[in-house]
């Protein structure tokens, strides 16, 4: 059973207030937000929760989650690497790059590693062509990216 | 006057060529049934339901022949394949295929129509029979495909497939 | 979508036409008026612009860009063309993306025939494609729910499915998940879909993503007969459209755009998942083929109903005419039911007929409202009546109104239904109270002080003072009730209410009653009531009926169907014919019912499905129903529409002529009619108020009947609710849609919905009781008992037990006596 903790609830109190009751459904993101800071990722139960304080149906809450790539939604390790596939980073050969992670870590892209500490994935542009390739580990960005780089990158979070 | 003759016997000549000609050639016509005539290999004849190479029915049931056929001779109801009874390998197949031969008067559009190269018209053309409703070709009379000319005719003058 | 009551229009050029429509109206459905099909996937009348898949891109002159026809509301002097060399390139560029994917396995799609994607294509698409990579491959033919079926492959996400989801049903149970590439059609975790509606996805859809589960691979479109007729379900009456293939029945589709034109004035193009997948009954194993006698003896049908017309004539004749009664359903056509009222009229001279076992009088004290004037409706009061359970598409023509055409909903209900959402202000209040508050509400429309109500009724006097005013304060106001669930003096009330609403300054007013069954407003109009002959005239009214229907008629008051079982069982009744009813199922009282039927010297039954009452019949008429009859209905807003016969039974007579063979019986001279219309062509001259009524005139759209006068509303004041005694709690039977009856028996594709028996308890009385969601209980009343499971919840107010019809086998109605007076239960665990 999912439930907003404390904090989480005085969070939502403060995101409610923003937009006017018969719109409420305009939290929806803020409050997807809330459910992840608290629990890492949005769960079913989370997104029914959220479906009834906005008077949303869950499938609408789960439609909207969906369509965010930072909105997750299966738990997720500490540290999620978010690998550009897009033109520029496919150009300097980031798919390589990627499976060279994936075997580093010894996952499949989309899995998460055993302890828990990395899940990897793939994103549509990161908005850093200039600088690519380019990965994203949880909120820092990783530019120009080889693989001595990477591994230099991981280690150091290990 | 002389000229007129010459004329004549030149016209006779060349008639009475032809005479010579076609009498030391072979007669057109044949000694059937002792002796079967070899069709064409796009002859429409009788129609038959094709397999594939796992022997797999091509047919899905799609009933574009039925629709296509200008005498509505051909009836055509499908079912599921499921994993237990696969018939064919798409996602339907007709568990139900007759055409009434009788109707049909064999102008290939079934086959035109067939996205699936299932249904094909060949060169078998001995279709009588004494028993109307032998016309009715169901799936079993449809799916075996016999050689051309195996048909033979019994003591009763039917015509069955040889073996 | 623009309000229908718009009146300004603009003039604009399409394709070198000229064209004036409404302001605000769409280029592509400004072109339709001009006869120029401009195509669209994502595009539908009934869900408004969107514009996401493209497909109808148009050239607008002074526009830089190809313009989407479906989302441009045109303007005065707009130059659109539709045929110009840029736009075609633009459509066949976007049909060429839109095929990117798509499997095209048009020969075993069940949409290939009447699929949009391939008449586009055909027209507007490129020959070739110029893609040379493997198409994506996805699920197919995955379980949506048990009776849709999704086809990944095949779908084209123009959310057509998904936007009906959330604008016309209101659930917003459908949803497009992920993004992009990877976004698909999908329900809240994949939960089943399984709304009251979900079967609409299946019309709108433009390609053979979502198809029809019972009819997958059943034919092919172009084999189908397809019969224009009507929903023998509920009270509206959908136009649907039945597809028959050699005399097999094959499906049920929603006559709407995509076939014909939509019936607005009846169901707005919609139909529920009862009116389509709940057709099993027509081809059922349980249905009555053959007449036969009570040893069981197969009979001809002319054999059969010679003896029944002679035997119940022996019976008047041996006992007088209050001797035999006839007791018939909302759910028999018009032609059927004046025809048998005609029998016991005229030739066995009882006015011992009816059909229903709560209290109604034909004809209302204000105008009888047609289904589309909720629309126009500044106001619309929902009294005791849950549409979502009982009257499904009505439910959706209100959520439409107050979503889109600022209609002002007010519920007035015992219980909670779904239409509180929609609901600007809903009262509840206590079960049994309806009288008492109906009364409160007219003082208060008088402007007269309202009397304290909470300990009674569970409602403040200021809320009926708010409830009041807002009716006041609304200048059409339409009154949308369910008789069957007034209990008590409350069918005078509301009667009264409605008069009082009428008569406010500077008010219209009308009335929707919504009883259960397909034709109940047919059955009063034709005179299936034991004080009113056909067209409402009331008995008192003896010279009208005398000219009408000669100096014989009978105008003694007969007995209602209650009366009759009641007669029966005291011996007084020797002769019934129950015609398409079930009375020992569903009449008040249950076993005691049996009891009395059997104790009938001779008991006609004529129905078409074999029921717990047609085990005890002397005599059972097979009736072809629905599907195989010709007749007329009238619905819910008093509309006669036509219900023509999909299927053909040649082996027994249709039931309007089984019924005029009985009439001719009796009586040689009497008329024998050609056709179905023949008899409607006889309402017509007979039955005040169809007097318009004809084969012409009810052609496509239906025609409404002018409603029959009212009798003089009776007199004020309501009795106090009874008291409960030793904590009993008051019952209230809901209804529940798909119950598990005679019509949706267990092979029904619907079966999913049953539900097993529940009793719904206020969290009050379930503490006082100690009972938790999910115990065990017994409902007792007397010596009847029903199991059922509690579920604690605010469905109903204190003091009362609610409990859903959900099955025959529940036996809910043994639980009920005399259903005027106030049923009380013990909850036992």
């Amino acid at each position: 059973m999912f439930a907003f903790s404390e904090t989480s609830e005085k969070e939502i109190e403060k995101q409610l207030v923003k937009y006017p009751p018969e719109r409420k459904k305009s939290a929806i993101l803020a409050l997807l937000r809330i459910a992840q800071q608290q629990n890492g990722y949005v769960s079913a139960e989370a997104m029914e929760e959220i479906g009834r304080r906005l008077d949303l149906s869950p499938a609408y809450v789960e439609s909207v989650c969906s369509f965010y790539t930072m909105y997750y939604t299966r738990p997720v390790g500490k540290y999620v690497i978010m690998f550009c596939i897009n033109v520029s980073c496919h150009l300097l050969d980031c798919d390589n790059l990627l499976e060279h992670t994936a075997k580093k870590l010894n996952i499949q892209v989309g899995e998460t590693t055993a302890d828990k500490m990395f899940t990897l994935l793939r994103e549509e542009c990161l908005a850093e062509c200039s600088r690519a390739p380019v990965m994203r580990i949880n909120n820092d960005y990783h530019v120009n990216l080889t693989p001595q780089k990477i591994d230099q990158i991981l280690d150091s979070l290990k | 006057m002389i000229s007129q003759a010459f004329e004549g016997i030149k016209n006779l000549l060349v008639g009475l060529g032809v005479t010579f000609k076609n009498m030391l050639s072979q007669p057109a016509t044949q000694c059937y049934p002792e002796v079967k005539r070899e069709m064409p290999a796009r002859y429409r004849g009788r129609h038959f339901l094709t397999r594939d190479e796992q022997g797999f029915e091509n047919c899905v049931g799609c009933e574009l022949c039925a629709i296509n056929c200008p005498v509505s001779c051909i009836h055509v109801e499908a079912a599921e394949n499921t994993e237990e009874n696969r018939v064919s390998l798409g996602e339907r197949y007709a568990s139900r295929y007759e055409i009434n031969l009788l109707r049909c008067i064999y102008c290939g559009y079934c086959e035109e129509a067939c996205p699936e190269d299932a249904i094909i018209l060949r060169e078998h053309y001995e279709l009588a029979d004494y028993d109307r409703d032998v016309y009715v070709a169901d799936k079993e009379a449809l799916l075996v495909y016999p050689k051309p000319n195996e048909f033979r005719v019994n003591f009763l003058g039917n015509t069955t497939l040889k073996n | 979508m623009p309000k229908k009551t718009q009146t300004e229009t603009v003039t604009l050029t399409i394709d070198g036409k000229t064209v004036t429509v409404p302001k605000g109206t769409v280029a592509v459905d400004a072109a339709k008026t001009v006869g120029i099909d401009i195509p669209v996937f994502c595009y539908h009348e009934k869900l408004g612009p969107f514009g996401c898949c493209r497909m109808c891109l148009v050239e607008v002159e002074k526009m830089p860009k190809l313009a989407t026809a479906c989302t441009q509301a045109v303007g005065q002097d707009m130059v659109i063309k539709t045929d110009s060399p840029k736009a075609v390139k633009g459509r066949q560029g976007v049909l060429e993306f839109t095929l990117l994917n798509h499997p095209l396995d048009c020969p075993v799609c069940d949409k290939g025939g009447e699929c949009p994607l391939q008449d586009n294509t055909f027209e507007h698409g490129p020959d070739l494609t110029r893609t040379e990579f493997t198409r994506y491959n996805r699920d197919k033919a995955v379980p949506l729910s048990p009776v849709v079926t999704i086809d990944r492959e095949r779908c084209i996400a123009c959310q057509r499915c998904t936007r009906y989801s959330d604008i016309v049903e209101q659930e917003t149970a459908l949803v497009m998940v992920n993004r992009g590439f990877q976004n698909r059609v999908q329900t809240f975790q994949d939960r089943p879909y399984d709304t009251r509606f979900s079967g609409n996805v299946v019309d709108i859809c433009p390609v053979g993503a979502l198809t029809n589960t019972t009819y997958r691979f059943k034919s092919r479109i172009w084999d189908l007969d397809n019969a224009e007729t009507l929903c023998a379900h509920c009270g509206v009456n959908c136009n649907i459209v039945v597809g028959v293939r050699s005399n097999e029945f094959m499906r049920v589709q929603a006559k709407s755009g995509e076939n014909s034109q939509a019936n607005d004035a009846v169901d707005d193009g919609w139909i529920c998942d009862k009116g389509r997948f709940g057709y099993g009954f027509v081809e059922s194993s349980n249905r009555v083929l053959k007449c036969r006698n009570g040893k069981g003896d197969t009979l001809e049908a002319n054999d059969a109903l010679g003896q029944a017309a002679t035997q119940l004539k022996k019976i008047t004749d041996e006992h007088g005419p209050q001797s035999v009664g006839f007791i018939g359903s909302p759910y028999g056509t018009n032609e059927e039911l004046y025809l048998y009222q005609k029998l016991f009229r005229q030739q066995l001279g009882t006015n011992n007929i009816d059909f229903k076992t709560y209290r109604q009088t034909p004809g209302l004290p204000v105008e009888h409202y047609d289904v589309g004037d909720i629309e126009t409706s500044d106001m619309v009061l929902l009294i005791a009546s849950d549409p979502t359970e009982e009257a499904p598409v009505l439910d959706l023509r209100i959520k439409k109104s107050v979503s889109f055409f600022d209609v002002k909903l007010a519920v007035l209900n015992d219980q909670k239904t779904d239409m509180d959402k929609p609901a600007a202000s809903s009262l509840r209040y206590n079960v049994g109270s309806e009288a008492e508050v109906l009364s409160a509400l007219i003082e208060a429309l008088n402007d007269k002080p309202v009397r304290g109500l909470e300990k009674t009724a569970g409602i403040a006097p200021k809320q009926i003072k708010d409830l009041a005013a807002t009716i006041q304060g609304s200048g059409k106001v339409c009154v949308i009730y369910n008789p069957a669930a007034l209990t008590g003096s409350a069918s005078d009330r509301i009667l009264e209410l409605l008069q009082t609403i009428g008569g406010l300054p500077d008010k219209q007013c009308g009335a929707i009653p919504v009883a259960p069954g397909t034709n109940a407003v047919g059955a009063l109009d034709m005179g299936a009531h034991p004080n009113f002959y056909p067209g409402g005239l009331a008995l008192s009214d003896s010279e009208k009926i005398k000219t009408l229907w000669g100096d014989e008629a009978p105008l003694q008051p007969g007995l209602s169907a209650l009366e009759m079982i009641q007669k029966a069982a005291s011996g007084e009744l020797k002769g019934l014919v129950v015609f398409r009813a079930n009375p020992v199922v569903d009449f008040p009282g249950g076993p005691t019912v049996a009891e009395a039927l059997k104790k009938l010297d001779y008991l006609v039954v004529h129905d078409m499905l074999e029921t717990e009452t047609t085990q005890l019949a002397n005599l059972v008429l097979a009736s072809n129903g629905p599907g195989y009859d010709d007749g007329t209905t009238t619905n819910i807003g008093g509309r006669v529409q036509f219900r023509k016969r999909s299927l053909v039974r040649e082996d027994h007579p249709p039931d309007w002529v089984l019924i005029s063979r009985m009439i001719r019986a009796l009586d040689p001279e009497a008329p024998s009619y050609k056709n179905s219309f023949g008899v409607t062509d006889e309402i017509s001259q007979k039955v005040p108020g169809y007097e318009a009524i004809n084969k012409n005139a009810i052609k496509g759209m239906g025609m409404p009947r002018k409603g029959s006068a009212c009798s003089e509303v009776q007199g004020n004041g309501a009795p106090a609710a009874e008291k409960s005694e030793n904590g009993a709690l008051r019952l209230r039977v809901a209804n529940y849609l798909f119950a598990h009856d005679k019509i949706l028996d267990a092979s029904s594709p619907l079966s999913h919905h049953f539900k097993s028996s529940t009793v719904y308890l206020n969290a009050e009385d379930a503490k006082a009781l100690g009972i938790e969601t999910g115990d065990e209980v017994k409902v007792v009343s007397g010596d009847a008992e029903v199991s059922a499971e509690a579920e604690v919840s605010d469905r109903c107010n204190p003091g009362a037990a609610l409990v859903p019809r959900v099955s025959d086998e529940q036996g809910l109605m043994a639980l009920v006596g005399d259903p005027d007076a106030a049923v009380w239960v013990q909850i036992k665990k």
